[in-house]
């Protein structure tokens, strides 16, 4: 530097230097302590605490999928079809030819046996309209009075189990009860473990 | 352990980033005087720079794994200090008077409003050093920055270009303007 041949340079060099040794700079304890403290902190504890939950989260979550899969898997494979898929694999002859091989022979018996000591006063003067279709030739597959492809449309409520329910329901309230009871009975077959509110009356 | 005395400043930050943290409070003894004193002559507030020497120092602490050592660790500190200066003075809504500052201008000399001496202290120094002080606190920032690294932190031209992101010739330049112009200055008052 070429300032440094010249006196008047040196002389505010020494100074400067004279001056900033005087300033009475010191750094109060309290902030030392602080930096100190923080210098020994990060060193002891040099990143953010690792909780034992999170130490062994691997673990926790491979034994929660292993627990669930082996608690909910089975229930999975057991559980009912979907409506939509008993619906598309029952056709009406199929619900048919399931009334006529299962519920059949029961419901050839005349219901009367357990059924009209059942029906309550109210409904009693049903009994002859009960006692008709009683005794009348159970549905099946061949039966013109059942579903077949000519008369889909009519059962067509009991593509939905709320609307046969619903079916069910009004047959019940204009006091067809033996058509409610046929009804309700094929419901039950077809859903076995459907659960709704809905009862027959006793 | 190491033999603190004998280790340069880059054996002890580099002690210290693999764990050793009594080297650290070495490195630290040796540089917070000149760190704060540098702070304080640079903002005008001791208080700002006591505030602003714990950031520096924090950082420090938390980017001890960021050192390289051989980027010398006064040049690292004093840069680290320089950036929490510049975000002092864009806090306060001010341009940093370290950038884009044309060396001979007076237009951005930072007024201090508070000096860091007490009234008692500049009482106790001899006039010539009064009248020097003074006259240091008209330099143009960038000119002021360079005779503070030069003479409070001992820092070389090399490392002074290094701390300030600069070409060693333009920290001659501005050592050069400076002096002149506290000569000047000591002239005039005299």
């Amino acid at each position: 530097m070429s300032h440094k041949s010249d006196p008047s340079h040196k002389l505010i060099d020494k100074d400067l230097a004279a001056l900033f040794d005087r300033q009475e700079i010191t750094v109060p304890k309290s902030i030392d302590d602080i930096i100190l403290e923080a210098s020994r902190q990060v060193q002891v504890d040099p990143s953010p605490p690792v909780t034992q939950f999170k130490k062994y989260s691997p673990w926790f979550a491979i034994a929660a999928v292993l627990v669930l899969a082996v608690t909910l898997g089975p229930l999975l494979l057991k559980a009912p079809q979907s409506e939509t898929q008993e619906l598309r694999e029952l056709s009406p002859q199929e619900i048919m030819s399931i009334l006529a091989n299962d519920t059949g022979p029961n419901l050839r018996k005349p219901a009367a046996k357990s059924f009209p000591n059942s029906v309550p006063v109210s409904i009693a003067d049903t009994s002859l309209e009960f006692e008709a279709v009683s005794r009348s030739p159970l549905p099946s597959s061949a039966d013109s009075t059942f579903p077949s492809q000519s008369n889909e449309d009519e059962f067509g409520y009991r593509k939905s189990r709320g609307t046969w329910l619903r079916k069910i329901q009004k047959l019940v309230l204009t006091k067809q009860l033996y058509k409610a009871k046929v009804e309700y009975d094929l419901f039950r077959k077809i859903h076995p473990t459907y659960r709704s509110g809905f009862k027959l009356p006793e | 352990m190491g033999d603190y005395p004998t280790m340069d400043d880059a054996q002890l930050m580099l002690a210290y980033a693999s764990g050793d943290a009594d080297a650290f409070e070495v490195l630290y003894g040796r540089h917070k005087r000149a760190l704060l004193q540098y702070m304080t002559n640079s903002c005008g507030s001791e208080a700002i720079a006591s505030e602003m020497f714990q950031d520096v120092w924090l950082k420090v602490i938390n980017g001890r794994d960021t050192y390289q050592a051989h980027s010398p660790f006064n040049a690292w500190l004093f840069r680290i200090a320089r950036h929490r200066l510049i975000d002092h003075y864009r806090s306060q809504g001010r341009v940093p008077p370290m950038e884009n500052i044309n060396d001979d201008t007076t237009k951005n000399v930072l007024q201090f409003s508070h000096s860091p001496l007490t009234p008692e202290q500049l009482a106790s120094i001899n006039q010539r050093e009064n009248e020097l002080y003074n006259a240091l606190q008209q330099l143009p920032e960038v000119q002021r920055e360079a005779v503070l690294l030069r003479h409070i932190a001992g820092m070389s031209i090399a490392e002074i270009a290094s701390v300030v992101e600069t070409g060693t010739e333009t920290i001659k330049s501005r050592l050069r303007y400076a002096i002149s112009k506290l000569r000047t200055m000591l002239e005039v008052l005299s």
